[in-house]
């Protein structure tokens, strides 16, 4: 069975349970009717102040015939998925609530894993032994990391792009080791490209689809992107529980800002873009992260935009000018 | 003479201007970009040319705005530089301590924050338009005020009516009610002003400390009602400077003038692109599944320049040329 996720969960326990993930925000960005999408979202009854990704994969579930189920991340998230969560029950979804913990304890994030467990049917055992297997998928997706900021041979968008999906493995890992192996070789015969001005991403990933591209034209180069690095899970814990205790992004603030600081100084980052959605909560963390981090940060908003508009293109061109003076 | 060039081609306003060597303007044009911005810039070269009362060599030119790629296409650009940089630009060189930068323009806001002159933090209005040149004109219109009388007007009110700010429809929603309530014209056109400025400082200024001097520039500083309602929110003096509705452009030229140090001539085509017969078109391409929109500009069958593809296959070598010329002078 086909299992959508809102947000990053542990998918180890789905593919144990023999259901393949299918990561929502994903489905969504790579669409070619996105515009139509966020439209029957409104039209349906979605508010105008409503988050896109949030009335987005509405759509794409209620597409998606062959997506029965949804695990959704009604904590650590976003609070809005409460709400989609309710609506896709009207539209028949079977709704599996996942909630990461306020405080990141382990007894309580525990509960909430074993608890998901158990709705899916599979065991500890297999939870684990799947595990084993995503881990070695993910210290290949952690080479391309280093490949970008060591060796700088990968571009914004492809460090993006594994990371970010390592949230699903695009429902099928073996297909996707292979798809990484084959471009880590690719990778290694490239020459390095020294000369961009070195970044980091912060933020949930952009719903502007070409905004690497447009980051690269104009000499700049995200070594780092944090919150899709926290969905290939770098931390490589054993146990399961402290592997997502350790994912920063349903956390505090200030377990990101430790986490963003230390990469920072990791790959000699000159300048960070902190992007947030629209009517987001999130936009509100920018003034802790601008008083705590001691680095130029621009920081912008994308609402239903997909692609760069020319406000956001001339906001890019003068944070590089900025940089370079 | 020698002269540089500076053009910036916005939503609204299309503004020329030639400076010499010392930065002084030698001639400006701030015309209506009406929608055309190839005809506004040919319509711009026409009266700057007019304004010259010598031969002027242009050995450097710059664009900046909205429309900076299309104009330096057009015109033969050796500089092309986004707003930001070219408003922060022409500020430091008539207050070169400035600390903040305001500019409102047609449709779009900035705040510029300096220090030692150098940006060290900006940021532009985001959500919507509210608050900007456009929604002024369109006011001015409907209450039959010259768009020049209109700040000479709010500057005669004791105090401002209160106005929403954060969206220009209930702006004007609530600027019919109180007309109809019979508050005088004054005040509640110094009311737009306060709504305006607290619009701006709602939207731009979070988390940025403003720090005198502070300059004040972009259409929109015509109008002495916006003067004060800044002073009055922000308790400092705001510094008007001469020609504030062609900064971008003055900013475009200076940094054009900057270029020459690193370029043996310039790409400028000369004025003689006003009678040019410019066409743009665009097409999707379909070498991969991307499908990037491409947009062509072209003279007399010559394609100039393509841009908007991803792989920059598209591209021709005047484009490529200009890429490499166009890098800031650092």
């Amino acid at each position: 069975m086909k299992i959508g996720i809102t947000s990053t969960v542990p998918v180890e326990v789905v593919y144990a349970a023999g259901h393949i993930p299918v990561d929502l925000n994903n489905i969504l960005i790579q669409s070619e009717d996105i515009e139509k999408k966020l439209l029957s979202a409104s039209m349906y009854g979605f508010p105008e102040t409503c988050c896109s990704w949030i009335k987005g994969i509405f759509s794409v579930a209620r597409e998606r015939a062959d997506i029965e189920a949804i695990i959704a991340v009604v904590g650590g998230d976003c609070s809005n998925t409460n709400a989609l969560m309710e609506v896709l029950q009207v539209e028949n979804k079977k709704l599996i609530p996942f909630s990461y913990p306020h405080e990141s304890l382990y007894e309580d994030l525990k509960i909430e894993i074993e608890k998901l467990i158990k709705n899916l049917g599979t065991n500890r055992d297999e939870v684990y032994r799947i595990k084993k297997r995503l881990d070695k998928i993910r210290k290949k997706v952690q080479q391309i990391d280093k490949l970008t900021y060591e060796e700088n041979k990968v571009t914004s968008f492809e460090n993006h792009y594994w990371q970010v999906s390592c949230s699903d493995f695009l429902g099928n890992p073996d297909e996707f080791e292979f798809q990484v192996d084959k471009f880590i070789e690719e990778v290694k015969t490239r020459k390095p490209e020294l000369n961009k001005f070195r970044l980091g991403y912060l933020g949930v990933p952009p719903f502007v689809q070409n905004i690497y591209d447009e980051i690269e034209r104009i000499g700049g180069r995200i070594v780092f992107n944090e919150i899709q690095r926290q969905f290939a899970m770098p931390s490589f814990e054993e146990d399961i529980v402290v592997q997502y205790q350790k994912y920063t992004y349903p956390y505090s603030i200030f377990d990101r800002i430790e986490d963003i600081q230390e990469q920072i100084e990791v790959r000699n980052i000159k300048g960070l873009i902190h992007y947030t959605q629209t009517f987001c909560h999130r936009a509100i963390q920018d003034i802790v992260i601008k008083k705590q981090l001691n680095l130029p940060i621009l920081r912008i908003e994308g609402n239903d935009n997909y692609l760069v508009d020319s406000k956001l293109r001339t906001q890019l061109e003068a944070f590089i000018d900025m940089l370079k003076t | 003479m020698e002269g540089y060039l500076g053009i910036d081609v916005g939503s609204v306003s299309t503004n020329l201007v030639i400076i010499n060597r010392e930065n002084r303007i030698i001639a400006s044009v701030y015309t209506r970009t009406m929608g055309r911005p190839i005809e506004a810039v040919q319509r711009g070269m026409v009266e700057l040319n007019q304004q010259l009362d010598c031969e002027i060599e242009i050995k450097g030119a710059g664009t900046t705005g909205s429309a900076r790629y299309l104009t330096a296409a057009m015109v033969g650009a050796d500089v092309v530089k986004n707003e930001i940089t070219a408003h922060a630009v022409a500020a430091i060189n008539v207050i070169p301590e400035v600390k903040t930068v305001i500019e409102i323009g047609g449709q779009d806001s900035k705040i510029i924050l300096l220090q030692n002159k150098v940006v060290v933090d900006f940021a532009m209005n985001t959500v919507c338009a509210a608050g900007t040149g456009s929604f002024l004109d369109h006011q001015s219109a409907r209450l039959g005020v010259p768009i020049e009388k209109f700040g000479e007007l709010a500057l005669k009110a004791k105090n401002g009516v209160q106005i929403a700010g954060r969206c220009s429809v209930f702006a004007e929603s609530d600027m019919i009610h109180k007309q109809q309530m019979g508050y005088c014209l004054e005040e509640i056109v110094y009311g737009l002003c306060e709504a305006l400025v607290r619009n701006y400082l709602n939207n731009l200024s979070k988390g940025k400390e403003i720090l005198s001097p502070v300059v004040f520039q972009g259409g929109v500083a015509a109008n002495a009602g916006m003067k004060r309602a800044f002073e009055e929110a922000l308790n400092v003096e705001i510094i008007i400077p001469p020609f504030f509705n062609v900064m971008g452009a003055i900013g475009a030229a200076i940094l054009a003038k900057e270029q020459t140090e690193f370029q043996p001539a310039t790409n400028f085509r000369g004025f003689s692109v006003s009678d040019l017969e410019y066409k743009t078109s665009s097409f999707v391409c379909a070498g991969c599944s991307n499908t990037c929109e491409v947009v062509k500009i072209q003279v007399e069958n010559e394609t100039l320049a393509r841009w908007g593809g991803r792989c920059g296959k598209w591209e021709v070598a005047s484009e490529k040329s200009l890429n490499v010329t166009c890098k800031p002078a650092n």
